[in-house]
């Protein structure tokens, strides 16, 4: 193919950015995009409140009186322990539903006080606190230093040592979540990316914008517009995740470390910038937006499989496969942040992984530029992906 | 102001080609019309002189440089497919347009402001454009390709769909730009517009000039010009026996003679006057309309060399159409 004077490859600053611009406005300062983004927000806020709310609930309170609750050494797993005074107040907390069930000791003898709807977490919870303390009488009536056999105990406890180079499922959920997420986001922006190339193909105007700009200008000005709009809803909902939990903040969930972030929003960009650009190669075959989802599919399966990839590699991050698979892009650009999240992907292993994806993401853009060139002002059937490259 | 050349462009789509080899030359302050039958290359063409397609061989030209983004940055182009942000509000679109044309915020907008007062689209500045009538709408993309001022016009069928009253508006506006000393290209179909409109025309049948000229200098090329007479007390058929006929029709009252090589009106007048009393000998002068239909005909049928066995409705002897060698 003949090669093209060196201004058509040329992006000049002041044009892409007025593209850019136009695009951002044209996507954000709409009613219905400004609605979905305090929508999600406010659904997402709500979400997390409303869960951590429903995932309290589902712990027991039982309330101690009569004995110092710290006495009964730790609380049962499940179960809050507050303290109260007497029998009177006890047996009106329970009533009331302020706790579902109490241990009331008086002299020796200690009861019980629990409802008939009280659940059997909080009830064991309950005989186990009061077990704890008639454990404890029998012991001081045979003269045994209770803090002593504490301190003797916990000398005497084992240790636990990990085996093996396998993660923990839990250490993983939080990252894994947030990197599926985030690639989610890349199929969804993708099609919209294809959407808006496909509007401008159908409505023509195309021709008018490339009598004053290179292909590669409006490419490279309307992809970052429309990345640009999609991250600001990420941006919010994840906002509206660190509002809530803020907002609730007894204990924080595990979110990755800072670093472990940065990380991943730079793998996450650079696979999008790739993937960004096969959306609108493949947007630019088609000419109107019923023959969209045909051209799109191959795209699609490419974005979803380092999804499935990366949701079988969680489990078994140290696999063989996962250690020759994470080199290749797109699957390095969401392994190589899971790995990273947890600490088992060395510096050595990151770089190599990166230099890679960013020849492979280089070597995509030129060649969605030169299929979007070759068929952005061609109108009828979907071209054909072989017939764009040749052309 | 500077003219626009273009130098030998060929394109190829595929298999087809497009454009084989085009020359022409727009002059500044000139109007040129560029007619030629659906797919005969007109928009290619106009397409690669703003440089929305690269040319497979061949240049263009603007005064003494090949054209870049640079210099087409000046032009102004209006496409075939009418092309606007559906969405978008007609005086953001063009300011937006005017912007990406090198103009600054602010002279966009004066500038939007002026050409929306002068196409009398004021009232429609604040709607969408998928709010507005199809003739207001090319208003709007006529707007478009002004809006930066340019040095050039290169319209692709202006014309098509509007209003008479629009008609006259655009009209103007090409009279204007043109007084101005800007170059205009622009193809039409409506041929009798071209016909008032255009200094010069060229006429493009697959892929090249078949013509090229002023409507003056077309209809003197037009060598099987015919000559219309009529013959009072002759019958229909007189001419057959003519040997200054080649070839003959009835035309109104009288007949059209296709004049035979070497002969002239007075070797015609010699025989006619034995058939009975001539009352008028008059050449026929070609409209631009009949100029095409001869030029292009048969349209879109394949290359020269066989055009002789397709015949015309005119005489059973064949009329001589190859023409291709007047192009300028």
């Amino acid at each position: 193919m003949k090669r093209l004077p060196a201004e058509q490859r040329a992006l000049r600053p002041t044009r892409v950015r007025l593209v850019y611009v136009r695009e951002l406005k044209a996507r954000m300062f709409t009613r219905g995009y400004l609605v979905s983004l305090a929508l999600l927000s406010l659904v997402t806020f709500g979400l997390v409140i409303g869960f951590n709310l429903i995932g309290r609930s589902t712990s027991a309170t039982v309330a101690v009186c009569g004995t110092p609750a710290a006495s009964l050494g730790t609380a049962p797993p499940g179960v809050r322990v507050t303290s109260c005074d007497d029998m009177a107040e006890a047996q009106k907390l329970v009533e009331d539903k302020d706790a579902d069930a109490a241990v009331v000791v008086a002299g020796a003898h200690a009861s019980l006080l629990v409802r008939a709807d009280t659940g059997d977490q909080a009830r064991a919870g309950a005989a186990a606190l009061a077990e704890t303390w008639a454990g404890n009488q029998a012991l001081l009536r045979q003269k045994v230093d209770l803090g002593r056999l504490a301190r003797d105990t916990a000398a005497a406890a084992p240790t636990t040592v990990t085996v093996g180079d396998s993660v923990g499922t839990l250490q993983l959920g939080a990252a894994a979540s947030l990197i599926i997420i985030l690639f989610m986001q890349v199929v969804n922006q993708g099609s919209v990316i294809a959407q808006g190339v496909v509007e401008e193909k159908s409505t023509r105007v195309v021709e008018v914008l490339l009598a004053t700009l290179t292909p590669l200008e409006l490419l490279v000005g309307k992809v970052s517009g429309i990345v640009t709009a999609g991250m600001v809803q990420v941006a919010a909902m994840l906002g509206a995740v660190m509002g809530a939990q803020s907002t609730i903040s007894e204990q924080t969930i595990a979110m990755p470390a800072p670093r472990a972030l940065v990380a991943t929003v730079l793998w996450f960009l650079l696979t999008f910038a790739m993937f960004a650009s096969l959306y609108a190669a493949a947007g630019s075959l088609a000419s109107r937006p019923e023959d969209l989802q045909g051209v799109l599919t191959p795209v699609m399966l490419l974005a979803l499989a380092p999804v499935g990839a990366a949701t079988a590699a969680a489990a078994h991050l140290s696999a063989s496969w996962v250690s020759v698979v994470q080199y290749i892009p797109p699957f390095s650009g969401l392994l190589i942040p899971l790995k990273a999240s947890v600490g088992t992907a060395t510096v050595q292993e990151q770089l190599a992984a990166a230099a890679i994806l960013l020849v492979v993401t280089a070597c995509c853009m030129t060649l969605a530029g030169r299929i979007y060139r070759n068929s952005v002002l061609r109108v009828g059937a979907p071209i054909r992906w072989r017939q764009a490259l040749a052309a | 102001m500077k003219p626009l050349g273009l130098e030998g462009v060929s394109k190829r789509f595929g298999s087809r080609q497009a454009l084989d080899a085009l020359t022409f030359t727009v002059r500044p302050g000139e109007i040129f019309g560029f007619v030629g039958g659906n797919g005969a290359g007109k928009t290619t063409a106009m397409r690669i002189g703003v440089g929305v397609l690269a040319p497979d061989r061949g240049h263009v030209l603007w005064g003494e440089v090949p054209v870049g983004r640079l210099e087409s940055a000046r032009f102004g182009y209006m496409p075939e497919e009418r092309g606007l942000y559906p969405k978008m509000t007609v005086a953001r679109q063009l300011v937006y347009l005017g912007e990406l044309h090198g103009l600054s915020r602010a002279d966009a907008r004066e500038a939007m402001l002026r050409w929306t007062e002068r196409l009398r689209i004021t009232q429609h500045r604040d709607k969408r454009v998928d709010t507005l009538s199809l003739g207001n709408q090319q208003r709007v993309q006529l707007a478009a390709a002004l809006v930066h001022d340019p040095e050039l016009l290169i319209l692709d069928e202006p014309f098509s769909g509007l209003d008479p009253l629009a008609v006259d508006d655009m009209s103007a506006v090409l009279r204007d730009k043109a007084a101005q000393g800007v170059p205009v290209l622009f193809s039409s179909h409506q041929l009798e517009l071209v016909e008032q409109l255009c200094d010069r025309v060229g006429i493009v049948r697959a892929g090249r000039l078949a013509a090229c000229g002023t409507l003056e200098e077309l209809r003197s090329a037009d060598t099987s010009a015919q000559v219309y007479v009529e013959v009072e007390g002759a019958g229909e058929d007189w001419p057959s026996g003519c040997a200054a006929a080649a070839g003959f029709r009835t035309h109104q009252q009288g007949v059209l003679v296709d004049l035979a090589a070497g002969c002239t009106e007075n070797d015609l007048l010699r025989e006619a006057v034995r058939h009975g009393t001539v009352r008028q000998l008059r050449r026929q002068v070609p409209t631009l309309a009949e100029l095409f239909r001869d030029l292009v005909e048969p349209a879109g049928d394949p290359p020269p060399t066989d055009r002789t066995g397709t015949g015309t409705p005119a005489a059973g002897k064949a009329r001589i159409t190859d023409r291709d060698e007047v192009a300028a």
